[in-house]
């Protein structure tokens, strides 16, 4: 943890709303990143992400400085997304508004690098949907956080079992979809299309 | 599928992650050799495992930090209002209180001390008791002013003690009752 850090925590502790607004410049991005993986559309993302400062602000005297500022932020952004999801647990997401707006603003000429882009990035969003809140944590932690069993299970007030058995089952639920009859494997098929324009997008649908 | 396959599968995810030892690594290429189901679900693990690996982190629109500020100011803004707002309310609901404990219990004095001109019953005499709740009132006002007035003489006074704690009660449960009311209905707005 820099020095620099140290510095506006502790200048937070006491109340300082501009050293806090320098450590939200600063994880900014992973925290919105893991609220967007967690919740599908940027829009819950931005909310989420928000919310989760907030907290981090008013709850701060109980941050412990062993630990680092980071993974105390994400452990409050996931248990927040975690909850969001199961109190929404009846309102399904339209998938077509998952990604769709967040890329709005360079909606003009699109190359196709962007399109490509922009279908993996919709394919993520829709395997990610179809994981319990819990897995799904996990999964976000592990690949964009690189974070080993250990700091997960730590991160999620679980056990280091409990995590790779959740993994585990998420990467095969991924593997499988969702219909448990199933014996081919449906992400191979999504991946396999070509993933730009509209036999991208059939491809994609597959798998939802 | 055999329950060896069951044990690969879990052998499989680790070692997406690195983290099996060289011998659970050895014995599931073996498997792999000779099991086709398995080597299918290792083909979509993997590109599953390649598809997340791939995928960027994803910034907030410009601004976040401005934003967030904002919102502190709104929330310091949104606390201090219902600071004042609290405060207000428990003044409020003190004189109200006050003044009606002050009628109750100057009433209560009123009756007992005149009980014989108005006898045999409240019941009887409607008309009556009606001006004498009037006049109860009328009086509550001034022994409230009054004892409010001589506070520091009359603080052992019964009549003082019993309006005062009363008072004291039923506006913080008032006080408490909003508050804890007000809460819940901005939790669940949010």
């Amino acid at each position: 943890m820099g020095d620099q850090e140290q510095t506006w925590i502790n200048s937070a502790r006491c109340g300082d709303e501009d050293a806090f607004g320098n450590l939200v410049e600063l994880y900014q991005r992973p925290v919105f990143n893991l609220c967007y993986r967690m919740l599908g559309t940027p829009m819950a993302a931005e909310d989420a992400a928000q919310e989760t400062f907030m907290r981090a602000f008013v709850h701060l005297s109980s941050y412990d400085v062993a630990r680092s500022f980071s993974s105390w932020l994400l452990s409050i952004a996931s248990h927040h997304c975690i909850d969001q999801l199961r109190r929404k647990h009846h309102q399904l997401l339209s998938l077509d508004s998952l990604s769709d707006d967040m890329w709005s603003g360079e909606e003009q000429a699109e190359p196709e690098e962007i399109v490509l882009d922009r279908e993996k990035e919709r394919a993520v969003n829709l395997l990610l949907q179809r994981l319990p809140a819990d897995y799904r944590a996990a999964v976000v932690l592990r690949y964009w956080y690189d974070m080993s069993y250990d700091e997960i299970a730590r991160l999620l007030d679980t056990t280091v079992s409990a995590i790779k058995s959740r993994l585990f089952r998420a990467r095969h639920m991924l593997a499988r979809g969702n219909d448990p009859t199933s014996d081919e494997p449906a992400a191979r098929r999504t991946l396999s299309a070509p993933a730009a324009g509209g036999s991208g997008r059939s491809g994609v649908w597959a798998i939802a | 599928m055999t329950s060896e396959c069951d044990a690969m599968r879990e052998t499989m995810s680790e070692l997406l992650d690195n983290r099996p030892g060289a011998e659970d690594r050895r014995r599931l290429l073996a498997h792999l050799e000779g099991c086709r189901a398995c080597q299918l679900e290792w083909d979509s693990l993997r590109a599953v495992d390649e598809l997340l690996s791939g995928a960027a982190m994803v910034s907030p629109a410009a601004g976040f930090t401005v934003r967030f500020q904002a919102r502190l100011a709104a929330r310091r803004r949104q606390r201090r209002r219902t600071a004042i707002g609290l405060v207000l309310l428990a003044a409020v609901t003190a004189l109200l209180v006050w003044l009606g404990v002050s009628t109750l219990v100057a009433f209560g004095l009123l009756f007992w001390q005149g009980a014989g001109v108005w006898a045999p019953s409240l019941l009887e005499h409607g008309v009556d008791s009606l001006s004498v709740l009037a006049r109860a009132a009328e009086n509550s006002i001034g022994v409230a002013l009054v004892v409010w007035r001589a506070m520091s003489r009359l603080t052992g006074h019964p009549y003082f003690l019993s309006s005062a704690s009363l008072t004291l009660l039923l506006t913080a449960a008032w006080v408490w009752i909003v508050g804890t009311r007000f809460r819940a209905s901005r939790l669940a707005r949010a």
